[in-house]
Parts: C-alpha cells; structure tokens; sequence
C-alpha cells in the first residue's frame, strides 16, 4: 500500500496553530537558516499524524524520525513488513510500527519543578535545567477543530498525544531547540474529551554530550489516563557568533594587510564571519557578502568593534551575476577574494531519488563559486583567491556524496584558475570540521575546532606571505597537489 | 553480551533482519548519524559503561567493534 504526499507551508503553519508548537525550526524561516536544516521543518508530529491510519486501529505505535520533512517536496508512504515508513530524498524520514503492551513505567522519584508558561518563555532551556527526574506539570488543549482539519478525521486520542508530543518537546523539553527523535505511544481511551487535559511530563534521561533527552509523559482527563508517550528528543546548542575577542585569542591584532581589500563571499556566518573579523584585526578592508541573514550580518557588524568603517556588507546571492556584479563595482579593486558561499547541508543517501537533491547542492554550490570568481577576476591583476573546500573530501561521510562531490568541484576551479591565470594565486583551504550553525548537529561540536581558531591560521599564513600557489590542509598545512 | 548488543541494534534501527558482525554504519541504511548516537547512549546505558567520545562520531565502526569497545570500556 502506497501513497504520496506533498507538506506545504499553509499546513505546517496550521499545525502549528492547533497543536500549540509554535517552534522556530517549524515556523520562522530566518530562524531556520541559523540551523543545519537551512530551512523551515516539518513537524515531526505532522507528519506522525499523517501515516496514523495507515498503521489500521491500533492502540499503540512508535515513531522514529529519521531525517527531517520539508515541505514542497514529494515524499512517499508505503506501508510493508508490518510497518508503515515515509520516505524522500532516498530515505526513511519517519517509520512507525504498530506496538503492543505497556510502556515501561519511569522512575518514580525526583524534584517537581514548576511548568515554565511557554507563551511567555523567550530563551532557550539550558542544558543544565534539563535534569532526570525533573517533572512539569500542566494542563494542554490544542484547537480541536483546526487539528481535526490537519488530520482530515475527527481527533483521536492517538492524534492528540501525537500533537501534544510536538508541543512538548518543540515548546517545553527540550523546548526551542529541540529536535524530535522518537515517539512511542499508547493510546487507553480512543476519544479524548473536547476540554483542557492534564499532562506530566517527566524527564528520564539527558545526556549533555549530544543533547540526547528521554522523557515520560501521561496525559490525563478528570484524572483518569488517557495516553502514555516516551519522548526522545535532541537539544541542540547555540554556535556562538564569532567575536573579535576570540580572534584575538589566535592571533594578536596588527596592521600587516592595511591597504588589502579582500571579498568575503558567504561571510555572515560561521567560518565567513570569523575570518572577516581576523582580516579587520589585521588591517585589511573587507567586502563581505551574505544572501539571507540579515541578523547574522548585523552581528558580524556589531562585533567588528573598531574596525567597523573597513567593513562592508552586501547583501547579495552569490549565484545571482547582477547581485555579485553590483557588489563588485562597489568593492572596487580587489586584493583577494574568499569563496566560502555554500548551500545548506542536508544529508542524503546516494540513490537514484536522491539525484535531484544531489544535483541542487551540487548546483548551488558550484555556481556560488564561479559566479563571484567570474566577476572578481577582471578586478583581482596579481591577487589571490582562496577557494573554501573541505577535510572531508579525504574522508567523506556517507550521507554526504552531493557535499563533497560539489566540494572536488570547486577545487577543480581552483585548478582551473591556477593553470588559466598565472597571475592570479589560487589557493585551497580544505578545513576541518567546525562549530557553527551549520555544521551543528546533536554531535558536531565534538571533535571540532572553534571557526575563530582557523581563520586565525587562514590569515597568519596570509600575512606569512607563503601560502601563494600551495594548497593546505588544516592543522597539517601540508600540499595537497 | 554480543546477543544483547545486538538486540538494541536491531531495535533502534528498526531492522527485520539480523546483524553480522562485520554490519556497521557502511551497511545499513538507517544507521545514520543520530540513530549512532542513540545507539551508543543505549549501549551505555545498558552496559554501564561510557564509550570514548570519538565513538559518538565515528562513522565506519561494526557491531564487533562496537562490542569490543564494551568488553574493553
């Protein structure tokens, strides 16, 4: 039994208005881009909600949320091996298999903590709050019609806790930064009642290296229950914005590129963000692009401190010719320039469905590098370009085929440029893992360097004067053709 | 000990078939990157035992040396 279906934004934005999951990831689209997902989320309980029938009349399932939902995309439920499974892009997003029994009763013990009122909450919950044994109580009403409407049946019981499981994990815990991974549900009255229910909610388990949150809830109605759920959740963290101050820790501010202009491409952010910082902190003036985040570029601003009136920000996409041609006629003569655009990374498994996300990264990411350098070059006589690639063209992670592939490509650029124009350095960064917002995943900042600490060495080497025509690896700094 | 791994592996990853020992992230589809690191909390949690941190990243690792790592942890 198959079938397909499309999520749109109107959807999205209706559950969330039903379910009271009002979550950033879900619902605000500048949010989204500060994420790894680059874009806004279907909620996980949605798309829950949307393969419940086809698991038939069960009183029991569980959900496991593989990879995220995005809308206006196509994505196909089958239904097999006693399982029910949504799939695009290649892969499983969701599977949910229908469960018998109990579900395994939590820990008894442990500290009640008063519920945070998520309407007023405004910061995220920290890590630390997220203690086992915590419990939160409170009372929870979606709007019944509207969530009769996005299920397209009457509300069950199942429809409800699903909803309720989105709430509590996208708004309360792990809350704005939380990430749903699994839903294991029973249902023990199939009809809720219309009016406010009881929940608890009880944290299990939390592990701070990932994030990873167990929880336990109960919803009740006039003390009775209705549904059990455990809850399994990611919390992720915050990449902090690049400061000058932790530039400085690396490499002590001086003047060695006064009179350098250099073009940032993709410079709001991240790697971008902290390398500008260290091109200011040396004297250099900086014309940094950035195409869709504008609160990321006004903090960029706000953190280059002393040096703000070497700064200049552009917001332009950096495939589109018109935009980088204005940008490049207001730079004017260009000293350098740093091809560090890149699309969203969202993860894939190499199948002949997945080709066409394949083929959208691929694009995006080449032409965020050739559009820039095809406008630059007439402006760069005896410059440098230094093309952003990566350390896992050397060991590539195996959801990660489009991102290295258009990586090798960009390089290939490089090699182009070097062989083309001998008088233009082309030059090759292949960086290692870093911690920002992109690349922050429950586990990402493990065994990552801070991106303040390589653009450090990216512009030591710079001032060193002997990076022209090699290519290196960080921390080796070793040629690597 | 191994049958016990095993069983945790085949939950979380929601398979219909059994494991070798040579089975790791590079065969099995859904063994992504946050199943990994639910898979190595449950094992922690499970044998009591704290794995080293580059297990929560590493992207080639089998269900023998998974094992291994319990044995030895």
């Amino acid at each position: 039994m198959t079938g397909t279906v499309r999520f749109t934004d109107a959807d999205v934005a209706a559950f969330a208005s039903a379910s009271g999951d009002h979550n950033p990831l879900h619902v605000d689209p500048a949010f989204a881009r500060s994420t790894p997902f680059g874009r806004t989320v279907v909620h996980g309980a949605l798309a829950a909600i949307t393969v419940l029938p086809r698991l038939g009349d069960v009183n029991g399932a569980r959900f496991l949320f593989r990879e995220a939902v995005f809308t206006d995309e196509p994505y196909r439920i089958d239904r097999g091996e006693g399982r029910v499974s949504l799939s695009g892009r290649g892969q499983a997003a969701l599977k949910a298999t229908p469960r018998l029994g109990r579900l395994r009763p939590p820990p008894s013990t442990g500290p009640t903590a008063l519920l945070h009122d998520p309407t007023t909450r405004t910061t995220p919950r920290m890590h630390r709050e997220i203690t086992p044994g915590v419990v939160l109580t409170g009372s929870y009403e979606p709007r019944w019609d509207d969530l009769a409407a996005v299920a397209g049946r009457p509300v069950g019981t199942a429809d409800l806790a699903l909803a309720f499981a989105g709430y509590a994990s996208g708004m309360l815990l792990p809350g704005r930064d939380g990430v749903l991974a699994e839903i294991d549900l029973r249902v023990h009255a199939p009809s809720p009642p219309r009016h406010a229910l009881g929940y608890r909610l009880h944290v299990e388990d939390h592990d701070p290296r990932s994030g990873l949150t167990t929880s336990s809830a109960i919803l009740t109605a006039g003390g009775s229950p209705l549904a059990e759920l455990r809850l399994c959740s990611f919390a992720g963290r915050r990449a902090p914005q690049p400061t000058l101050d932790r530039v400085a820790r690396h490499l002590r501010p001086g003047s060695g590129l006064s009179g350098h202009t250099v073009l940032v491409v993709g410079c709001s952010r991240g790697f971008g963000a902290a390398l500008t910082l260290a091109l200011l902190s040396q004297g250099a003036t900086v014309h940094g692009t950035y195409a869709a985040s504008p609160r990321a570029a006004v903090q960029l601003a706000l953190h280059s401190g002393p040096h703000s009136s070497r700064l200049w920000l552009h917001q332009a996409d950096a495939t589109d010719p018109a935009a980088m041609r204005n940008v490049l006629t207001a730079a004017g003569d260009l000293t350098g320039v740093v091809l560090n655009a890149t699309p969203p990374l969202h993860p894939i498994t190499l199948s002949p469905d997945a080709a066409t996300e394949a083929r959208r990264h691929t694009d995006l990411a080449i032409a965020a590098a050739m559009v820039p350098l095809g406008c630059a070059l007439p402006a760069l006589t005896r410059g440098w370009v230094a093309f952003v690639s990566t350390e896992a063209l050397a060991a590539p992670p195996a959801q990660w085929p489009h991102y290295v592939a258009a990586k090798a490509a960009i390089e290939g650029l490089a090699a182009w440029l070097e062989h083309n124009r001998p008088d233009v350095d082309a030059v090759v960064l292949r960086l290692p893992a870093m911690r920002t917002e992109l690349t922050n995943t429950p586990v990402g900042h493990l065994d990552a360097r801070t991106p303040e600490e390589v653009a450090a060495r990216v512009v030591r080497r710079m001032l060193d004067q002997d990076w022209a025509t090699t290519c290196w690896s960080f921390p080796e700094e070793a040629t690597i053709r | 000990m191994t049958a016990r791994l095993r069983e945790i592996l085949v939950d979380l990853l929601d398979l219909d078939r059994e494991l070798a020992d040579t089975d790791g992230r590079h065969t099995v589809e859904d063994w992504n990157s946050l199943a990994h690191v639910r898979i190595v909390h449950a094992l922690e949690t499970e044998f009591a035992v704290r794995l080293p941190d580059w297990v929560l990243t590493a992207d080639r690792i089998t269900v023998a040396e998974l094992a291994k790592l319990i044995e030895s942890a």
